[in-house]
């Protein structure tokens, strides 16, 4: 079930109105929310809904046996074999074919043809997410930093809880089941937060991102028959796309949850405003970003040893987090340009220069600022293109594309253009004016006329401009 | 709780409103493809994908002979290809001989090779045709005005679209109640040649993903003998640009040949319209006629279902 659905608008309503009813007995919201997720996933395809109950069912065991036993090499055991169902369930679905191809291209160059079967497996939709929620809650149990559930609803509820299910913002125990266990009151400036939320969240993803995708789709498939100025004017709308398209989606995840009285993490803090790549890092989809550093990062020795340990750790992480996005070579390529892009931060110890807020105190970006700002944002957006990119050969010939003559002519563009223009204004002042705030309609200090009448303005825009269609959230495919 | 559903309440019944007001704005502006859904019944059709759509006109064709009354159903090549799903919809969307008055029925049915090919399913597998999933197969009522289940499960614009699209007319094409797409776009060299190019470009890429489907031939023989038992039919292959269908005989070398069978098993005509001589032939991209090149080229197939 996609948010910008039909059938979500009567699912929510649905599901709010029975969890209320339900106040009293945790227990029973708990449950409720259970059914209501694998009801939420399985509409989609009920097969896979076999996967994420095994996920759930080997960790919810393993995380009791974690703590039962004090045996290090039986404690080993247990981890290793989370660890083994739930990246072997992400190994197969999702890389199975890949490795195959690229096994069989690799031997080819050497004079070698094998014939081997491939799966073509269908991806379950959010595997790379909840696998990653669980495997995080057996970890955490391996280091003794939390307790395992005992109650196994609320432990499924945990795993599959919906609004966060497909698409994260990917949970940690210590966060998430804590709020399962305790009972939840009513409160109506937490829900009416959560449907303003909601409303930006739609926002992003129906006006903005779902229009740049009508534009970005048709340049990065024919970028041949267009010049450079073009393809530049296309990857900036695809840098739209993308983070209108993730962060709408985590925006209504969060508002949805905070409908429930749950609360769930910030997953991005205005990442476009970052003033070097490093910031832009600890920025963008943090829930992932921070995942890798605790359980993969710090593992490794983190910043410990010495600066080529720290170097190789970091490159480590950038091609695993590439990796994660999908079975391609393009994004080990985006993740690596990201780790060299990133290095010499690290080397110049320049990757904590930017921890403060950004424009702190100003009213309006100062140039220095706003130089900043748009270096980091065309860096990264010049990266963004390997990742869309429908591999490797295409990517090369995208940026060839951009470097020649016609980088200096006019851009072709649709109407739709012209449309979307003032759309990104309205994010990119919004995102500055909130840039503190958890989100960019949290308009408290705002007198009640003008923030009714932005409210107005957003709601109108997304029955003008927002597409309807009921087009998957880009991380989906993750 | 009430705070919060009164305050809910008021924001719900703003955008329930303004999406009334849409629905009540809906015609042919509203897209390509919504009005075809919303008309009743029909006794005579024009099928086939986008090139049909665009390039035979119910009117003009009408004009011709009183007893003709055509509904054009042609929607796209990935929407309405020749396949168990456009055949069962053809078959909703057509009067039984119970519903006629004894009128003379017609029929045209319009192909290329696309519309009896497939993409990505070297199984020719019906289950995964790129159709499946669309309005035709999903869609309860073909003949429901309003069609909400169409607007609110394929309408992909804006629902404010509707409404500026039903005050202001801004969108380059227009569906007529005949069925017919209209199109009204610029027709200056340079933007037809970046229009074919795109398009040729796109069928390039097609001819290597594109496999021609013996599923969806069959299919379109059932069509065919279906509307025979009906009515008169004919089949026609529309004119295209040379590049386009120099892609088409890369795809399907013996496309003629297959309709000719079609055609002789069923007791049809089959009218390869590609290389006549029209007047004022022309396309917008090279693969779909003009408004003007369609008018000659409609008439042209109405004197010959005249005269079969």
């Amino acid at each position: 079930m996609l948010f910008n659905s039909p059938e979500f608008l009567v699912f929510l309503p649905l599901v709010f109105a029975i969890y209320w009813f339900l106040k009293k007995r945790v227990s029973l919201q708990n449950l409720l929310i259970l059914v209501a997720s694998y009801v939420f996933y399985g509409w989609w395809d009920y097969r896979f809904l076999g996967l994420i109950v095994l996920s759930s069912s080997i960790d919810f065991v393993i995380g009791l046996r974690l703590s039962a036993t004090t045996k290090a090499s039986k404690r080993k055991w247990l981890l290793f074999t989370s660890l083994f169902v739930n990246l072997g369930l992400l190994g197969v679905f999702k890389y199975y074919d890949f490795f195959v191809d690229s096994m069989i291209e690799s031997l080819s160059w050497v004079g070698v043809n094998m014939n081997i079967t491939h799966l073509y497996l269908v991806l379950p939709v959010g595997i790379s997410f909840y696998t990653f929620q669980t495997l995080s809650y057996t970890l955490d149990i391996y280091k003794k930093k939390i307790n395992p559930e005992k109650d196994w609803v609320a432990f499924f509820a945990f795993v599959s809880y919906f609004p966060q299910l497909v698409a994260g913002p990917i949970e940690r125990a210590s966060n998430l089941l804590p709020q399962f266990k305790k009972k939840r009151e009513f409160s109506y400036e937490q829900a009416a937060d959560g449907m303003r939320q909601i409303l930006w969240g739609f926002f992003k993803k129906m006006a903005i991102a779902d229009n740049c995708a009508y534009v970005v789709d048709s340049v990065f498939s024919n970028h041949e028959t267009y010049g450079g100025s073009t393809l530049v004017l296309a990857s900036v709308l695809f840098s739209f796309q993308i983070y209108c398209d993730f962060s709408g989606y985590s925006d209504i995840a969060i508002g949805t949850s905070k409908l429930f009285g749950i609360k769930l993490m910030t997953n991005f803090r205005v990442p476009y405003l970052s003033r070097d790549i490093a910031e832009f890092w600890r920025r963008w989809h943090i829930s992932l970003t921070t995942w890798f550093r605790d359980y993969v990062y710090f593992p490794l020795g983190g910043s410990k040893g010495t600066i080529n340990k720290t170097i190789r750790n970091t490159i480590i992480v950038f091609l695993v987090s590439g990796f994660w996005h999908g079975a391609n070579w393009t994004f080990l390529f985006w993740g690596f340009i990201n780790a060299l892009l990133f290095v010499p931060l690290l080397i110049g110890s320049r990757n904590r220069k930017n921890l403060g807020e950004i424009g702190e105190n100003m009213k309006w970006p100062s140039f220095k600022l706003l130089v900043a700002i748009i270096t980091n944002f065309a860096i990264v957006n010049f990266v963004w293109i390997f990742f869309r990119a429908q591999d490797i050969g295409n990517a090369f010939g995208f940026y060839k594309g951009i470097f020649n003559a016609s980088l200096f002519t006019l851009p072709t563009f649709s109407t739709e253009v012209f449309r979307l223009v003032p759309l990104m204004l309205i994010l990119v002042v919004f995102e500055w004016i909130n840039r503190k705030m958890p989100h960019q309609l949290d308009l408290a200090r705002f007198k009640p006329w003008l923030r009714r009448g932005i409210y107005l303005m957003v709601l109108l825009t997304i029955f003008f401009y927002g597409r309807y269609s009921s087009e998957s959230f880009i991380y989906f495919q993750f | 709780m009430k705070k919060f559903f009164l305050k809910l309440s008021l924001y719900i019944t703003l955008l329930l409103g303004l999406h009334v007001v849409a629905v009540l704005c809906v015609d042919g502006n509203t897209d390509s493809f919504y009005g075809r859904l919303t008309t009743p019944k029909v006794s005579s059709m024009i099928t086939g994908t986008s090139r049909a759509a665009q390039g035979i006109q119910p009117a003009i064709i009408n004009d011709v002979n009183n007893e003709f009354d055509f509904y054009n159903f042609g929607f796209t090549v990935g929407h309405s290809p020749y396949g168990p799903v456009y055949r069962d919809a053809i078959k909703r969307k057509l009067k039984t001989s119970d519903e006629t008055d004894g009128e003379e029925r017609y029929f045209i049915v319009s192909v290329t090779p696309w519309a009896v090919s497939n993409v990505k399913n070297p199984d020719d597998d019906p289950t995964r045709y790129r159709e499946n999933g669309w309005a035709l197969n999903e869609l309860t009522c073909l003949t429901c005005k309003p069609n909400l289940e169409y607007l609110v499960r394929y309408y992909s614009m804006a629902w404010g679209q509707i409404i500026t699209q039903r005050l202001f007319k801004v969108s380059n094409v227009s569906l007529q109640d005949d069925g017919w797409l209209k199109t009204d776009l610029p027709d200056d060299a340079a933007t037809v040649k970046r229009r074919t190019d795109l398009k040729v470009k796109a069928y390039v890429n097609n001819v290597d993903r594109y496999t021609p489907s013996v599923t969806r031939l069959k299919a379109l023989d059932e069509i065919v003998a279906y509307m025979n038992s009906l009515g008169k039919v004919i089949i026609v292959r529309l004119p295209a640009g040379e590049a386009i269908l120099q892609l088409e005989r890369d795809l399907m070398p013996d496309f003629n040949e297959k309709m000719q069978d079609i055609a002789d098993k069923n007791g049809v005509a089959y009218h390869n319209l590609v290389g006549r001589a029209f007047k004022d032939l022309a396309f917008t991209d090279g693969n779909h006629l003009t408004p003007k090149a369609g008018v000659v080229v409609s008439r042209h197939i109405a004197e010959l279902l005249s005269k079969d």
